[in-house]
């Protein structure tokens, strides 16, 4: 039990990560090596522990359904409809496309947490639209970037359940807490759209009406196409948060709903309804090993008072409570340059919550910040994933020197958010505090 | 023939992992309809939820490995000469993890075999079912993926020489 090893397990961590060995895998053969130190053989118990608590944790239960239900509406075809739907309002305005495209992704993020897929969707559908009105290539790049990293932000998603799996957070509080924020990042990116659109005309001119459409025609459409999500993800929220069903009851309900949607939308075939599932497999699959192996290294980090070496970097630094919190931002900051974000929760949050509830630091308050840390590091280049997912999918001829260009300002925004939320905290704890029950 | 034989296991597995996840949704559903329309809730809905989860889980970690689901940064290794890489790939897989997961799996059929004779139920819920199937299907899973991992290392080594034949 000697911090020595403590110190060494982070650059272990990351040795084998930059060697291209799987993060789960990663985690296990350092708390492995790192363990075996401190208990000797039974190490191989304590790992079926971590393994046997991830698939046994009722709490994470809800990860499989969220991410069948967004698996199963974006194949359900209704993607196209909500765009159309969406640009019919809002397509006229200055930045009209990149605010439709902004919209959408709100809506999906909100529908799965599944950042890279939703992003990957929206910006098959918006990049072709958006050329055609010759928009700028970097607002382009940055639209869809920016709506991919909704993902973490807009409730319900993944990340916040398994936040609060590990700090014993209630997943409602924590959804809650996450949605003024949330709202308040999303008008301040429709707001730098239109402001630069209006500037500068020529980076996102207005769609052009293109049959005018009766107001009739216009309700019947947006009743088919746009309520219907609407209605599905209000749903799904307000019966978590109105306590009616639990975290994993109201993501059964979700997927239902799905289903229905995509029936109604024609747009669901039995192969389809299979790919689903297997997507669900896989990501199921992947979160709870990391999660699984998360469990093990901070554990055996614990055990040899890595708890207590954190807690005396922290306090050695000065700067008191605001500057723990500024440190274990930054951390959280950094490790997003190269660790995607399921590995950055499972690593941090058991290191950070212990020394957040001793200095009596409101723990939802905390949480909130480090989501939309989070969520920033998914934007910031080198290593931004948004980009690698845009790159994929994206016409040569925009560049990575434009997409890195183009997330510039919306991580100005998100940081601006940040900055909202932590010199004002009821932004996050006022609505959780509203709502009976939590 | 041994390593085809592995990933067919982990394919059949990962779609018994499907089948629970349908069991997952469609219990949680059966859950809110009887609690609100049959104004009775279920005692086996919270056994149900995390078992399923935990088998979906389980049961599809090989395949998850075969399909390289797994979550990595290769923005390094991908810099790195492949014979380099691969030869990490199959040290690691082979000599670490293979190993490291058929201890784990061991014990995790040791768990279950203690589960069936001592007959160990659920101790948390009121409807107390039986733990064994649940074990078995952790040990199921860890058992295949430590065969997957071994397939895994193995091939990284085998088109590594071949590699060198060619060259």
């Amino acid at each position: 039990m000697d911090t020595m090893t403590a110190a060494l397990m982070f650059p272990g961590l990351f040795l084998l990560i930059f060697m291209g060995i799987p993060v789960a895998f990663s985690l296990i053969t350092v708390s492995l090596v790192a363990g075996w130190f401190a208990f000797g053989p039974i190490i191989f118990q304590q790992l079926y522990g971590s393994i046997y608590s991830a698939s046994s944790n009722y709490v994470l239960s809800s990860i499989p359904l969220f991410v069948l239900m967004g698996a199963i509406l974006e194949k359900s075809g209704i993607a196209k409809n909500l765009f159309d739907a969406i640009q019919m309002w809002i397509g006229r305005l200055p930045g009209g496309l990149a605010l439709t495209t902004i919209a959408m992704a709100a809506i999906f993020a909100a529908a799965s947490g599944v950042v890279g897929a939703v992003e990957i969707m929206i910006g098959l559908m918006a990049i072709p639209a958006m050329r055609a009105y010759r928009y700028n290539n970097s607002l382009i790049a940055g639209t869809i970037c920016a709506g991919g990293s909704l993902g973490t932000i807009i409730p319900p998603t993944v990340i916040v359940v398994v936040y609060a799996a590990l700090a014993q957070l209630s997943i409602g509080a924590l959804f809650a807490a996450i949605i003024l924020p949330g709202i308040l990042m999303l008008s301040l990116f429709a707001l730098y759209i239109v402001g630069r659109c209006w500037l500068r005309p020529q980076d996102g001119p207005a769609a052009k009406a293109t049959n005018d459409k009766t107001l009739g025609r216009k309700i019947s459409i947006t009743l088919r196409a746009l309520l219907p999500p609407l209605l599905l993800m209000f749903a799904v929220l307000g019966s978590l948060l109105g306590g009616i069903a639990s975290p994993t009851e109201a993501a059964a309900v979700g997927v239902a709903g799905a289903v229905i949607l995509a029936v109604i939308n024609g747009g669901i075939t039995l192969p389809s309804l299979v790919d689903s599932l297997s997507l669900t497999v896989r990501i199921t699959a992947m979160i709870l090993l990391i999660v699984a192996g998360g469990t093990m290294f901070t554990g055996i980090f614990a055990v040899n008072g890595g708890g207590e070496m954190v807690s005396a970097i922290a306090s050695g630094l000065g700067g008191g409570t605001t500057g723990v919190i500024l440190f274990f931002l930054a951390v959280t900051f950094l490790l997003g340059f190269v660790l995607d974000w399921t590995s950055i929760v499972l690593i941090c949050v058991p290191i950070f919550t212990p020394i957040i509830k001793q200095l009596g630091i409101d723990p939802i308050w905390f949480a909130t910040l480090v989501l939309v840390t989070i969520q920033t590091s998914y934007l910031t280049p080198p290593m931004a994933s948004s980009i690698f997912y845009l790159k994929s999918i994206a016409p040569s001829d925009i560049t990575y020197g434009q997409m890195c260009r183009g997330v510039l300002p919306f991580i100005a925004v998100q940081l601006l958010t940040l900055a909202v939320v932590a010199l004002f905290p009821a932004m996050a704890t006022w609505l959780p505090d509203k709502i009976v029950g939590f | 023939m041994f390593f085809n034989l592995v990933d067919q296991l982990a394919k059949i597995s990962a779609w018994l992992s499907k089948l629970a996840l349908i069991v997952l949704a469609g219990a949680m559903l059966y859950e809110v309809v009887a609690r609100y329309v049959f104004n009775a809730s279920t005692i086996w809905a919270f056994d149900i939820s995390y078992m399923a989860t935990g088998v979906a889980f389980m049961l599809g970690v090989a395949w998850t490995a075969q399909v390289d689901g797994h979550v990595k940064v290769d923005v390094l290794s991908s810099l790195m000469p492949v014979r380099l890489s691969r030869i990490i790939t199959g040290v690691a897989y082979t000599f670490v993890l293979f190993p490291t997961l058929s201890m784990v799996a061991l014990y995790g059929w040791k768990k279950s075999l203690s589960a069936f004779t001592t007959s160990e139920v659920e101790m948390v819920s009121t409807w107390a079912p039986k733990m064994l199937p649940f074990y078995t299907c952790i040990a199921v899973g860890l058992t295949l993926l430590a065969l997957q991992v071994l397939v895994i290392g193995l091939r990284s080594f085998l088109v590594n020489t071949h590699s060198n034949r060619a060259n």
